[in-house]
């Protein structure tokens, strides 16, 4: 009958088989997972800045299509971003940074902000990170926004771990479509007259055509649609002075 | 084998795990991920063809290993193995098809602790040749599949109105002349819907001759 040496010598060989395996599987295939990480991040990055491939109308997309199934083509995307995407790493006071109080966000002494410039039109976006709590995790989205802070160009959600055909639907074009051109020029701003960003059950018209400060919500998912509306209304506070803050200091 | 026992014939394992002894309809094994990935049909798809490998592959290591495993750790040694090529699976998804692998999320890695496969592994993989063993496996999530993907197709066509994402109903309810169509049924996204449609389907399956395990009559 074998002994306790064989038992533990067998386990221990076999638990290092197992991980040689999978390390190596990992190591092969690492290239192409940063890869495709590094290409579905810039897929929402366009999107948000409502960048599509040419020839692709949103309007007549299907309701349920995500980022990830629009025809991109990843020579052209990757040109397209190179050419018309600018990092800029602006500086993060304390008291900017006490204004993610609440928020999932967290930020050094700098934080990255995104800027698209398009040939056809003399304003250029801004695009940034941000993080908010749905039901199960963190949802992390990007935002675009014009120049001065007025209205929402998009947004894209490119991390969540919420329910399948519920909240995980904030990833559908349906849902997302409604921040196209979405008034978010009450935020941070009370007793202006102006409103926060605010969510609805159920519009007759989208952001498109008639702009409000208002997004549809998922039936069902009322949790993940309150993390992404508490993300835009603290986060876009905090990026706006950020930006309006480098403004004023001739770093923009 | 050396215990006397005689090799089931392949066929006679494949009847079995597709229907008279099915993992999720008889043996009501697997019911977790059942209820939580059958609101899309994709998702299901991805998460069958997922489990069918990791269990095919799992039973026929183990059966290559069963004579030399020490009994005290065998079931350390299975859940060793299923870990082993349920992370290849997912690391093959990511690589591959990244966009379904986000969709799926944490339930790939959730097949680990899915009960058909350790019990496939317990049941027959320790016991039966490497072949019979695979066959047993990849059976056994053929099986789950089949099972999962009615009841998804079920629960999408409902819940949404589409299959594969195509809308079905919307369009059959206008051409009819019903000028609101598709009104979802947002409780078969839900998790009460797979319990209810998971009912439904057992009750449905155990009322057909021959249904039952073990030959019991319905």
């Amino acid at each position: 009958m074998r002994g306790p040496a064989f038992t533990v010598l067998f386990m221990t060989a076999l638990t290092a088989l197992c991980i040689a395996g999978l390390a190596w599987m990992s190591r092969a295939t690492r290239q192409r997972v940063e890869s495709n990480a590094e290409l579905m991040e810039m897929q929402s990055m366009m999107y948000a800045f409502d960048r599509l491939p040419a020839g692709i109308r949103e309007e007549s997309m299907p309701s349920s299509v995500t980022t990830a199934e629009i025809p991109w083509d990843p020579a052209v995307l990757k040109e397209d971003f190179r050419m018309s995407v600018q990092r800029i790493d602006l500086p993060v006071s304390a008291a900017q940074k006490d204004m993610l109080a609440g928020s999932h966000l967290t930020v050094g002494d700098s934080v990255a902000v995104y800027r698209c410039s398009n040939p056809d039109a003399p304003e250029s976006a801004f695009g940034f990170f941000m993080k908010g709590k749905g039901l199960w995790g963190t949802i992390t989205a990007f935002a675009a926004v014009s120049e001065d802070f007025s209205r929402m160009i998009g947004i894209d959600f490119t991390e969540q771990v919420e329910t399948p055909g519920l909240g995980a639907r904030i990833l559908e074009k349906d849902f997302k479509y409604y921040f196209r051109n979405l008034d978010i020029s009450g935020i941070g701003k009370a007793g202006t007259g102006q409103g926060e960003v605010v969510m609805s059950r159920k519009m007759d018209a989208t952001n498109v055509q008639i702009p409000t400060h208002t997004f549809q919500a998922i039936t069902g998912a009322t949790q993940t649609c309150g993390g992404v509306l508490k993300m835009i209304n603290t986060d876009i506070r905090f990026y706006r002075e950020v930006v309006e803050s480098a403004a004023r200091a001739g770093l923009l | 084998m050396g215990n006397g026992m005689t090799e089931p014939k392949l066929a006679e394992i494949a009847r079995d795990n597709l229907y008279k002894n099915n993992p999720v309809t008889v043996q009501v094994l697997g019911i977790c991920s059942t209820l939580a990935v059958t609101n899309l049909f994709i998702n299901t798809l991805v998460m069958g063809l997922g489990l069918s490998f990791a269990t095919a592959f799992s039973a026929l290591t183990l059966s290559l290993m069963r004579n030399i495993i020490p009994p005290r750790i065998r079931m350390m040694v299975q859940v060793l193995i299923i870990s082993t090529f349920v992370i290849l699976v997912d690391i093959v998804l990511k690589a591959y098809v990244p966009a379904i692998s986000r969709a799926l999320g944490p339930y790939v890695g959730l097949i680990i602790t899915n009960c058909i496969v350790m019990g496939r592994l317990e049941a027959f993989a320790s016991s039966h040749r490497p072949i019979p063993s695979f066959w047993d496996g990849l059976f056994s999530g053929f099986g789950y599949a089949w099972v999962l993907l009615v009841i998804a197709f079920v629960r999408e066509l409902l819940g949404f109105g589409t299959v594969l994402g195509i809308p079905v109903m919307d369009p059959l309810l206008r051409s009819a002349g019903y000028s609101e169509g598709w009104v979802q049924w947002s409780f078969m996204i839900m998790a009460p819907g797979g319990f209810f449609m998971l009912a439904l389907f057992i009750w449905v399956v155990r009322s057909m001759p021959g249904g039952k395990a073990g030959g019991e009559k319905a």
